[in-house]
């Protein structure tokens, strides 16, 4: 039960060196489907539904970014700390550069 | 409406819905659906992003194992676009909306993104995306549209394809009651696709030039294959001016075929004249038969060998030969062994593959075929094996020494003698014959005679090899003259020894399909033509439209001249004369 009603916070982006790229991006995704209510990142003027893997990533946020993180729903708690930690991890086990 | 002018490789008119494949062999098809179909619009979208979405799972299950799970893992990623929710939705409004096709509107949605990849040009995640985001689109345009490995997927209407450029082994698919008319932006008059074209007899123009991005999917363009013209968005009295000539061609040939069919080619003095037709595929020699030919006088082989990395099988070849047999019914077929090397084209990871200096003067045909014995005898055998079928002769190519014609012959005793001791059933005593299309052969044609039982003058490589010339070197290309008094005489020569030894001889070069040479080679005492199995009406109404006595006084004054051009003018002169509304040669 969300006690909190609209979660609101700030997350810096950690993910070295590529930041918010396609793996966190659908892992983040991945998670935010599997809850009721919305879910969104903003950066800046530009807001991102967080179940679109597609609007995430076209973020393009970089490390060190600042993003703010809104949730509402009645499990929105639950996930709140993992989705985080997605967005934060510092271990990013990196793809090969300069893409495919 | 924009008239763009090419090279015409097939003649005919047609006018319909383009039908673009793109550089990356995607296709982009109509741009929109009735109205009422953009509820099945939605549900293929649907499908097609569900298995989309599994084919992409398969893949990273099954790459994981051999590249390791963190590669996998990057290709898995991509899957999960297909159940992006907002990715999904604006797909969907487009189709909603717009009415668009459900391949275009992902092509939209997807050149969109990419769009915005671009205009974020300073950000390196943008610029990894691109080629992410297109690869997305070809997987969705895949499943949506089938299988894209070879030639077209589902589809119903003729259409006519326009292309960047088409590979031999595109066009050999194409079936021509859908594919009705080609144009391309690059490709020349002698490269494999006009050839395949022409075979397949569907109206061709090839390098236009960039035209691909001025239309849509759908669009109705005109291929006029006669002038080497391709009209877009036609206007309304062109379209009227086109729509009338194409029926009136489709009566003509329609009539001209009726009649032609039937009547032999006898010359005004009683002298009959076997016209017969070269083929590549086995679905040619239906034409040859629509066509009244007298048979098969050239079976090119090749296309068995073209663009494969295999060798074919033995079975691949007899199912091929002893298809075309059976067409063609007690009338004659004649085989020729494989003649790969040159400008026909060896993918470089074909073991065939051999790179050399000077391909014209090396390792060709019967060459080849002499140093790859097991292969050699592969085809042999499936030859022997089709002939039971029917009326089967063998024929040997590019020829140059005697020795090499004995060792052909006991390679093909060799042959006879394997299926004898295997119980596998084959006719005895095939007829076997040789081309002359070297200019040694030529010279030596009285002594060659004497060990085939028939001749078979391939005019474009003796041209090629007495001039020196190579017909696709632009800069030498005018050498190249089927008029040169040089290879006049050889063929006199080939022909006088012939008829000396009592043997059968046919011309089966372009020359033969030319009606002004027509008039000469018969006149030297040709008595068998085969050409591409288009031409055979009309080379039976010069037969029939001339004396042989006549000819042969043309074939002599026309000796005695002493250039290329001077022998072109008196033909065509003549061809003026004895046919008045011939189609002259251009």
């Amino acid at each position: 039960m969300n006690t909190m009603g609209l979660i609101r916070q700030s997350v810096v982006v950690g993910n070295l060196p590529m930041g918010l790229h396609m793996r966190p991006a659908m892992a983040f995704a991945k998670l935010a489907r599997t809850v009721q209510g919305t879910i969104s990142l903003t950066h800046g003027e530009k807001k991102a539904d967080g179940r679109s893997p597609m609007e995430l990533l076209m973020l393009f946020a970089p490390p060190g970014t600042e993003l703010i993180l809104e949730m509402d729903g009645d499990d929105a708690d639950c996930i709140l700390q993992s989705l985080i930690d997605i967005l934060t991890a510092v271990d990013g086990a990196d793809e090969s550069p300069a893409g495919s | 409406m924009e008239i763009r002018r090419g090279i015409a490789v097939s003649p005919g008119i047609v006018i319909g819905p383009a039908l673009i494949l793109d550089n990356e062999g995607v296709l982009i098809r109509a741009r929109t659906v009735p109205p009422t179909q953009i509820d099945n619009e939605i549900v293929r979208l649907k499908v097609a992003l569900a298995e989309a979405a599994q084919a992409s799972k398969d893949r990273q299950k099954s790459l994981s194992a051999k590249l390791g799970p963190e590669v996998a893992e990057i290709l898995g990623a991509q899957g999960g676009f297909f159940d992006d929710p907002v990715f999904v939705h604006s797909i969907e409004s487009l189709i909603r909306s717009k009415f668009y096709s459900a391949e275009y509107a992902v092509s939209r949605t997807i050149r969109a993104l990419v769009k915005r990849l671009e205009s974020a040009a300073d950000s390196p995640l943008a610029i990894r995306y691109r080629s992410d985001f297109l690869d997305l689109e070809r997987q969705l345009l895949g499943m949506l549209l089938g299988n894209l490995e070879q030639g077209l997927p589902q589809v119903d209407e003729p259409v006519i394809v326009l292309a960047n450029d088409l590979t031999p082994s595109e066009t050999a698919h194409f079936d021509p009651k859908i594919v009705q008319a080609i144009a391309t932006e690059s490709g020349g008059a002698t490269s494999h696709t006009a050839i395949l074209a022409g075979a397949l007899e569907i109206p061709a123009v090839v390098g236009v030039g960039k035209f691909l991005s001025d239309i849509s999917g759908g669009d109705t363009v005109i291929v006029d294959g006669h002038q080497g013209w391709l009209i877009l968005d036609p206007d309304e009295a062109t379209l009227a001016r086109y729509t009338e000539l194409a029926q009136r061609e489709r009566t003509a040939s329609g009539t001209f075929l009726a009649v032609a069919k039937y009547v032999p080619a006898i010359t005004k003095d009683g002298v009959q004249i076997g016209l017969y037709g070269n083929i590549e595929f086995p679905p040619e020699a239906r034409h040859c038969l629509d066509r009244g030919a007298d048979g098969v006088g050239l079976y090119r082989t090749e296309f068995l060998y073209v663009n494969k990395t295999t060798d074919p099988t033995e079975e691949e070849h007899y199912q091929a030969y002893a298809a075309v047999v059976k067409d063609m019914g007690d009338r004659p077929v004649v085989i020729r062994t494989l003649d790969i090397g040159g400008d026909k084209f060896t993918p470089a990871n074909s073991p065939l593959y051999h790179p050399e200096k000077n391909p014209f003067l090396g390792l060709r045909s019967v060459r080849f075929c002499l140093k790859n014995q097991p292969l050699f005898k592969t085809q042999l055998r499936a030859i022997l094996r089709a002939s039971i079928h029917g009326n089967v002769s063998i024929m040997f190519p590019m020829v140059s020494t005697v020795m090499e014609l004995r060792q052909c012959k006991s390679i093909l005793r060799e042959a006879e003698e394997d299926l004898e001791e295997a119980g596998i059933p084959y006719k005895k005593g095939i007829r076997i014959g040789t081309m002359i299309e070297v200019p040694s052969a030529a010279i030596l044609a009285d002594v060659l005679a004497k060990q085939v039982d028939f001749f078979s003058i391939g005019t474009n490589d003796l041209v090629q090899y007495t001039l020196a010339a190579d017909r696709n070197n632009e800069v030498v290309a005018e050498l190249y003259n089927a008029s040169d008094p040089s290879v006049l005489r050889l063929i006199q020569m080939v022909s006088n020894a012939a008829q000396k030894a009592g043997i059968e001889v046919n011309v089966c070069g372009e020359m033969s399909g030319e009606p002004m040479f027509a008039v000469l080679l018969i006149g030297l005492g040709i008595r068998q033509l085969s050409a591409t199995p288009r031409k055979i009406p009309e080379l039976k109404r010069v037969v029939q439209s001339l004396s042989a006595a006549d000819a042969a006084s043309v074939a002599d004054d026309a000796m005695r001249l002493e250039t290329a051009r001077e022998v072109t003018s008196y033909l065509r002169k003549q061809l003026r004369r004895i046919m008045p509304d011939a189609n002259e040669a251009p």
